[in-house]
């Protein structure tokens, strides 16, 4: 099973690069309800932080929980993501990463492009007949202290002997936006 | 299909009180004369040899038991059983025959079939047999039989029969299967037996207005003397009643002579108002409970035949099912002691066309194992995934005179699964299925293990081989049968439509990680595969040309009060799909191709009943489905007034480091640009070395990636809508990767494009409504 959302999530990865593609309301009045499916809900981060522990061995008074951080008994409760670009070189991080985000009306399906129907400003014509999968932007996506910091690190590990690290900037986001549009996914080239 | 195979087996049970005993001149001056008559018997009886046979000149072949014996079971073949039979004839109940057998074993050395049944000229050196079989049992039978009312032929037939102290045994090649400890009883009441005619044939035809059953297994176990916790599958129980059931029974079978059976059995679900009513159970140290199940089903066309020359068996039983259409459905399925909710399934098994191949529901039997000391070297699927020797050592440990079963199968079968949870429902809409292959049955002792470490342990070896496998679906309809189609199932792992052959080795042994319990180890092999990721709208997104091949040991399957729980000793596989295919399922533009390892050891895997048992207002806030929509959100409750059904899975995976001498990693490759397809000859991007650890070093492995997720069809909305509502929690210490690597061609040069990412302390969740697109 775990196998399979590997995939899925690989397929949507890899293609994210994809152009944003508008689609008309004439095609969107051509779209019938046959399977796809239509999801709404909320994704959390960290939301009282993660299973690293102050009590976990080498941990105190850096990982904890988001009230610990709040009582400054602990640095940190969000994720992080690291990345070593080289060789015995420091690390590039999104530190602190925590957040939530909800959403409505998010479509997943897949289709086959009809040229005389969809209108991509004439792409339609040689995307005729291909199969896609069709992304239906969500209508509204709302964030809540939705928030990480880009900083440099000579350690992978907050934990690790020697660590120092730079923050380069951090954000923090709380608003709605509104979307519109697919976002269409597909094979190109040699593969 | 416990049905079909119960059905036959039902008639026979049923008589089993009529058995042909022979008196002598001690029986008989036992035999008092008061009111009836009492005969004790004291059997100690040998028989060389039954034969049945269909043979007819045209076809058909024969079936023999060898070496029957019936005596005590303290020594079969010197002792005597005993059985008290007092019968009675009188004006209301007819015929009574009471009988009480004390502890009687009803043993047969051999059953085999046509030309594996070996030759007398040799002394049967290559007879081949199904095994031995041994029943031990104590009971009582009371058994009325009478006539209709004047001027009506047939006769009127009820039964009631309690076994107690009953054990039976399956023996191959000296190692053996235990069931034991089980209890039966069974009751029919005003059965009727007629010999009818419905114009073409006259056929016997039994007709059971009421007729029910319990029983229950203490245990079973593979072990040569009776099972212990420590080896032993667990307990099973089962209770049901029917009623206006029937059996007709034809002369003449598929092929000339033989048996055709037509059959109609109906749950009575009037005993379900109290308690679990009809109920089957199975318990290790909680139980899964299936409870309050109805239902009917019709069989019709149901053959016995004694089959001649199949190319891989040779002689064999054969059956098959014209059509067998049902449903069955259980308003209780329980996980120690939570509600999952309810279940239901309607099925029809008949025969179909699919490729231009016609699929037909069949099961062939023959005797000894089919496959006993192949090298499988002219299977190019099994040998370019170097899987040719893992067959070929299973094999070897058996030879072409070795006692065991090979079957084949056959099966073509649509069917619609509604899933109830607080009284809204999920439909998996027109799945079918179809396929064909053999598969081979033996027991073993345990020094012959694929796995050093069991060698104490015996185990049912099964041998699946060339299993070509088809199935899908088209998709959900939450909240009735006639509701919109939706997908989601890709969600909940379920691939919309699946394709592919299946060769393999398992061992199946007894005792779980604590006590009872289920421990498997297995290597098999999926080639040929195609499978959907997702589709609609007619058209889908594929794996096209996939292999996968995994390897478990030590899997052990145990239900505690946690839920069941499967934990996996160690997990190494390989999978590849050569294309990811848009549009048609093999001719579709590909994106390119994948490839994943996996090890582990460790994991676990705990389904367990009560979904996400939350009510609460999502998108915006509000205290209750009236607040909530105001604020422009979707009040969702998973509670209900039932109580907190659904369906929770708790997974948790250790993901180890590579072992380059072993060839285990977990890993990831995308390649693509390649020359004509062929996997690589292109570019290549390989998350390379994948693994957990607790957060502090990379020694240190216990967390791994944990993940829960919680199936409910919630309550949506003021309107209180049917949704299906998915909540995913996924938490990690640590997740690295040691490296990502861009590999370049056919020369396989790599440089690395990241040195190393690691991800820490990360706790994700998401809870989603699955709704169809409006």
């Amino acid at each position: 099973m775990t196998f399979k959302y590997f995939l899925i999530s690989f397929v949507f990865i890899s293609f994210s690069a994809n152009a944003l593609e508008e689609i008309s309301d004439e095609s969107l009045a051509s779209v019938s309800g046959q399977n796809g499916v239509n999801l709404s809900g909320e994704l959390n981060l960290n939301e009282n932080g993660g299973p690293l522990t102050s009590s976990d061995a080498g941990n105190a008074g850096v990982w904890g929980t988001c009230t610990e951080k709040q009582a400054a008994t602990v640095e940190r409760c969000g994720a992080r993501l690291a990345v070593q670009p080289s060789e015995n070189g420091g690390w590039i991080a999104l530190d602190e990463m925590k957040g939530k985000l909800s959403f409505e009306g998010l479509t997943l399906r897949s289709r086959a492009i009809d040229g005389a129907m969809d209108d991509f400003g004439g792409d339609e014509v040689a995307a005729d007949g291909k199969t896609v999968l069709e992304i239906g932007l969500p209508d509204k996506v709302k964030f809540e202290n939705f928030q990480y910091s880009v900083v440099t690190s000579s350690q992978a590990r907050p934990t690790d002997v020697g660590y120092t690290q730079q923050v380069r900037h951090g954000v923090n986001f709380n608003g709605s936006v509104n979307m519109q549009g697919n976002l269409l996914v597909f094979p190109t080239g040699n593969p | 299909m416990n049905k079909l195979l119960y059905s036959p087996l039902f008639l026979m049970v049923g008589f089993a009180n009529a058995e042909l005993i022979g008196m002598d001149e001690d029986f008989l001056e036992s035999v008092s004369g008061q009111t009836g008559l009492t005969v004790e018997m004291h059997k100690q009886i040998k028989v060389n040899e039954i034969r049945y046979s269909d043979k007819d000149g045209a076809s058909g072949e024969i079936l023999d038991f060898k070496d029957i014996v019936i005596g005590h079971p303290d020594d079969v073949n010197n002792k005597q059983a005993v059985s008290i039979h007092t019968i009675d004839v009188d004006g209301s109940d007819g015929l009574v025959i009471v009988s009480q057998y004390q502890a009687t074993r009803l043993q047969i050395g051999s059953i085999s079939v046509g030309n594996h049944r070996g030759s007398a000229l040799d002394a049967y050196a290559t007879r081949q047999s199904f095994g031995q079989i041994q029943y031990d049992w104590t009971g009582t039978n009371v058994l009325s039989i009478n006539g209709k009312s004047a001027g009506d032929s047939g006769f009127i037939i009820s039964s009631d029969t309690n076994i107690t102290d009953s054990d039976f045994r399956w023996t191959t090649n000296g190692n053996t299967l235990q069931v034991n400890d089980m209890v039966y009883n069974s009751s029919i009441t005003d059965m009727t037996l007629d010999v009818e005619d419905d114009t073409v044939k006259a056929y016997l035809a039994l007709r059971m207005p009421t007729m029910s059953y319990d029983y229950n297994i203490g245990s079973i176990c593979f072990s040569d003397v009776d099972c212990v916790a420590g080896n032993s599958f667990g307990n099973f129980a089962q209770s049901r009643a029917y009623k206006n059931s029937s059996i007709f029974i034809y002369g003449g079978g598929r092929e000339g002579t033989g048996i055709t059976m037509n059959m109609h059995f109906e749950f009575d679900d009037s005993v379900n108002a109290l308690g679990d009513g009809n109920v089957t159970s199975y318990t290790d140290e909680a139980t899964v409970k299936i409870a309050k199940q109805s239902g009917m089903v019709d069989i019709a066309g149901f053959t016995f035949d004694i089959g001649t020359g199949e190319a891989i068996l040779g002689d064999h039983i054969a059956m098959q099912w014209d059509s067998v259409v049902g449903n069955f459905k259980s308003d209780l399925v329980e996980i120690a002691g939570k509600s999952v909710g309810a279940f239901e399934v309607r099925y029809d098994f008949s025969d179909g066309t699919h490729d231009s191949v016609d699929y037909k529901n069949q099961l062939k039997l023959a005797p000894g194992i089919a496959f006993a000391g192949e090298d499988f070297l002219t299977d190019s699927a099994l040998v370019n995934a170097g899987f040719d020797t893992v067959m070929k050592d299973f094999y070897a440990n058996v030879t072409n005179v070795s006692d065991g079963i090979s079957l084949y199968n056959q099966w073509n079968m649509t069917a619609d699964f509604i899933y109830t949870d607080d009284n809204h429902t999920v439909m998996a809409d027109n799945f079918y299925a179809y396929g064909d292959g053999y598969s081979t049955l033996d027991i073993r002792d345990g020094s012959l293990s694929v796995d050093a470490s069991n060698a104490g342990s015996d185990f049912l070896a099964i041998g699946i081989r060339n299993y070509k496998v088809n199935y899908g679906l088209d998709g959900l309809r939450v909240g009735g049968d006639t509701a919109e189609l939706q997908n989601g199932h890709e969600m909940l792992g379920f691939f919309s439509d699946a394709t592919f052959t299946l060769n393999g080795a398992l061992e199946v042994r007894g005792g779980g990680t604590s006590g009872s319990g289920i421990n498997i180890d297995a290597d098999m092999l999926i080639t040929d595969g195609n499978f959907t990721l997702t589709k609609s709208n007619g058209v889908g997104i594929h794996l096209d040309d996939v292999s996968y091949e995994f390897h478990m040991r030590n899997m052990t399957m145990d239900v505690d009060n946690d839920g069941i729980k499967l934990v996996l000793g160690e997990l190494w596989t390989e999978f590849a799909a050569n294309d990811i295919r848009f549009g048609g399922r093999t001719t579709g533009e590909s994106l390119g191709g994948i490839a994943m390892t996996q090890y582990q050891k460790g994991s676990e895997i705990v389904i367990s009943g009560g979904g996400a048992q939350v009510n609460r207002c999502m998108r915006a806030s509000g205290v209750d489905a009236a607040a909530c929509a105001a604020n422009g959100g979707t009040w969702i409750d998973t509670i209900g007034a039932d109580g907190d059904e659904g369906l929770t899975i708790k997974h948790k995976q250790i993901l180890l480091q590579e072992s380059i001498a072993e060839g285990k990693s977990n890993s990831v490759t995308y390649e693509t640009n390649r020359v004509a397809g062929v996997s690589g000859t292109g570019q290549s991007i390989k998350l390379n070395n994948i693994y957990t650890s607790d957060g502090y070093d990379d020694a240190t492995n216990t967390f791994g990636v944990e993940n829960k997720i919680t199936v409910d069809v919630a309550s949506a909305g003021t309107a209180q809508t049917a949704e299906l509502f998915i909540t995913n929690n996924v938490r990690f210490k640590e997740l690295n990767v040691d490296s990502v690597q861009l590999i370049h061609g056919a020369s396989s040069t790599s440089s690395n494009m990241l040195q190393g990412i690691k991800m820490q302390n990360v706790d994700f969740s998401s809870q989603l409504s699955v709704s169809p697109i409006p």
